[in-house]
């Protein structure tokens, strides 16, 4: 019947799209992380300035 | 015609939760349609069923290595390394769909052909145009001078539209075992059982769906790298 082949395909797939969604999430989290504190120092560089 | 910053999608809370919906909606239904309402192949029985999640991959691959040749020939002409960004994104999921695309027909040809693979002109031609984006993303990704990788990039970018094209002509112009599933002018074998058709057209609807919405995520973190770099920048050139 042939069985393996058909859930081996869907289980590939499904796989490949679940690591791809979870990277993508982590650097879409780590992106934005880095963005906070980028925009932190540039804040306290600018009121620095001003002061 | 858009501009980069319109085709950057920005973050909508609405968007952001029916998006995912969508997809998840549609991929119950294919899945039921695939595993349940659609009747067996008289030939090749249960195994015929990976088709439906096989074809599904080729839309979003072609969507994706098409965009990648636009938005890489506005980003040659325009020089606006936006357009650059949307490519990128756009040729990383393009390789993965044609990647899923490649597995799922090697395991469906095991059973049917007797090999995982066979030298036929449309399998070589996508395993060129596999080659072509993972050279693109890689060239990117090691450049020591990223201005000159991504023009490279994009003119590799839009020199694999022709393979493309290619892949698309293959079962028509060269004699080779690879089927033409679905009905076509040119003389497709086809789905016959209307079920098996509107299984198809639900799949290939849910894997769309599913890429459009990566496609939008990939985008918005493209963008967010763009501005971490800038500020990084200025950061560094303030110091």
């Amino acid at each position: 019947m042939h069985l393996s082949f058909l859930f081996a395909a869907f289980a590939v797939v499904w796989v490949g799209v679940l690591v791809y969604v979870l990277s993508l999430s982590k650097r879409y989290r780590d992106l934005s992380a880095d963005l906070e504190d980028l925009r932190a120092v540039v804040e306290r560089k600018q009121r620095n300035q001003t002061d | 015609m858009l501009s980069p910053t319109e085709a950057m999608p920005s973050a909508n809370p609405k968007t952001d939760v029916l998006a995912p919906a969508a997809v998840v909606l549609s991929m119950l239904t294919a899945l039921y349609f695939v595993f349940i309402a659609v009747p067996n192949d008289a030939f090749q029985g249960p195994v015929q069923r990976i088709f439906y999640v096989h074809l599904s991959m080729w839309l979003p691959t072609f969507a994706a290595f098409g965009i990648v040749g636009v938005a890489s020939l506005l980003f040659l002409w325009k020089k606006d390394r936006r357009w650059d960004h949307i490519a990128t994104a756009s040729a990383e999921l393009g390789l993965l769909f044609c990647t899923l695309g490649l597995a799922t027909g090697c395991i469906w040809a095991k059973p049917i052909w007797g090999t995982w693979w066979t030298w036929d002109p449309r399998l070589t031609l996508t395993l060129v145009l596999w080659m072509i984006y993972a050279a693109y993303l890689l060239l990117r990704s090691l450049a020591t001078n990223p201005e000159q990788g991504s023009v490279l990039a994009a003119i590799l970018g839009v020199s694999g539209v022709v393979d493309l094209y290619l892949v698309n002509r293959a079962v028509y112009w060269w004699r080779g075992i690879h089927p033409a599933v679905v009905v076509t002018k040119e003389g497709g074998s086809g789905l016959q059982d209307p079920m098996m058709r509107l299984t198809l057209i639900l799949c290939m609807l849910a894997f769309f769906l599913l890429f459009l919405w990566l496609l939008r995520l990939r985008v918005r973190t493209a963008h967010l790298e763009d501005e971490v770099d800038r500020l990084r920048h200025e950061v560094l050139s303030a110091a």
